[in-house]
């Protein structure tokens, strides 16, 4: 059974307020606005589209029980991702870890008026990226997908993972460098 | 000048992420706009940090539709931690009145005292008492809902 919270007023626009009533039609409204974002950090983080769909599930349904913990004066992109997070971390400590080196995932191909050319060096210069991305420990794999594909600032990073904020910004700096000295950029001139 | 230097060189992949607090960034901004090094490798870090851009995703078919799918399923099959309570409850008093009906039928039964049959039917309460309760406590511990049963506590 859910757990709500019958002290919060209820807005008919506000999906969370609606599913902290117990109207699931709240979360109906909130997880496809969560779809791409949660699946694309939890692949990240697993490196398996499998696992990453399961975790996706496990996600929403410990959001679900969970909901009357939330706190409503904090942004819920951080408690969401938190319980993500922690789920993400149980998951891989428990595979082995051999199973770890998965392949890379290359993303697909921009369509559009886009000149087949271009497309095809901008899918493999998206692979290298992926891969150099999934080269990375777990924890630096997570802050760079928090930070550059979820937009979420350091402190919020810090919030989601539990971590204390000067070793996120420890974490970020080193895979930066390792991933300049892999990916070997140039500067745009 | 030097210490600057260095200092602002280790500080550059964070400044091209945008992770730096307002002292740092200026202390960037200022040694930037003097040392061209220091320019020349920030645009360095700021490329890799482009290349990092959120790239498209292939969602699963069906992701957020199974997702909302399988949280109505877990609300409808899952336990009522009230329900549990009162279940709990009754069988408790069952239990108690069935271990004490036993006990003075078997003390009719062999003649022994009524003071025996009745400490005798009290111990049997209270081991059934706590028979009941483990096997509840293993219920619930099993329960996806056990955080709830918790927070109802």
């Amino acid at each position: 059974m859910l757990q709500f919270d019958w002290t919060f007023p209820v807005s008919v626009d506000d999906p969370i307020a609606r599913l902290r009533q117990g109207d699931l039609e709240g979360l109906e409204k909130l997880i496809p606005l969560y779809e791409v974002r949660l699946y694309r950090y939890l692949l990240r983080l697993v490196r398996d589209p499998a696992a990453a769909q399961d975790l996706f599930h496990e996600t929403w349904l410990r959001a679900a029980e969970r909901i009357g913990r939330y706190d409503p004066s904090r942004p819920f992109d951080t408690w969401l991702f938190s319980l993500a997070h922690n789920l993400a971390i149980d998951f891989l400590r428990r595979v082995q870890p051999e199973s770890l080196d998965a392949k890379p995932h290359c993303p697909p191909a921009d369509s559009g008026q886009i000149p087949i050319l271009d497309r095809l060096i901008e899918r493999e210069r998206r692979c290298q990226v992926d891969a150099a991305v999934g080269g990375l420990p777990a924890e630096a794999r997570e802050i760079i997908s928090l930070r550059f594909e979820e937009g979420m600032k350091l402190e919020e990073i810090a919030e989601a993972t539990g971590t204390p904020l000067p070793t996120v910004k420890t974490r970020l700096r080193r895979a930066l460098i390792r991933l300049k000295e892999v990916l070997n950029v140039e500067p745009a001139r | 000048m030097s210490n600057r230097h260095d200092e602002v060189h280790d500080l550059l992949p964070l400044a091209a992420a945008g992770a730096l607090d307002p002292h740092e960034d200026g202390m960037v901004r200022r040694h930037v706009a003097e040392c061209a090094a220091c320019a020349a490798e920030l645009e360095e870090w700021r490329a890799v940090v482009e290349s990092l851009a959120p790239a498209p995703v292939e969602v699963p078919a069906g992701l957020a539709a199974e997702a909302i799918a399988r949280v109505r399923s877990r609300e409808s099959t899952a336990l009522n931690p009230a329900l549990v309570a009162v279940l709990i409850g009754l069988s408790w008093v069952l239990w108690s009145v069935l271990s004490l009906a036993v006990a003075w039928a078997v003390a009719e039964y062999f003649g022994i005292g009524r003071s025996f049959s009745l400490w005798a039917g009290l111990a049997g309460a209270a081991l059934f008492t706590w028979v009941t309760a483990g096997v509840a406590v293993m219920l619930l511990g099993r329960s996806p809902l056990k955080e709830n049963f918790h927070e109802l506590a």
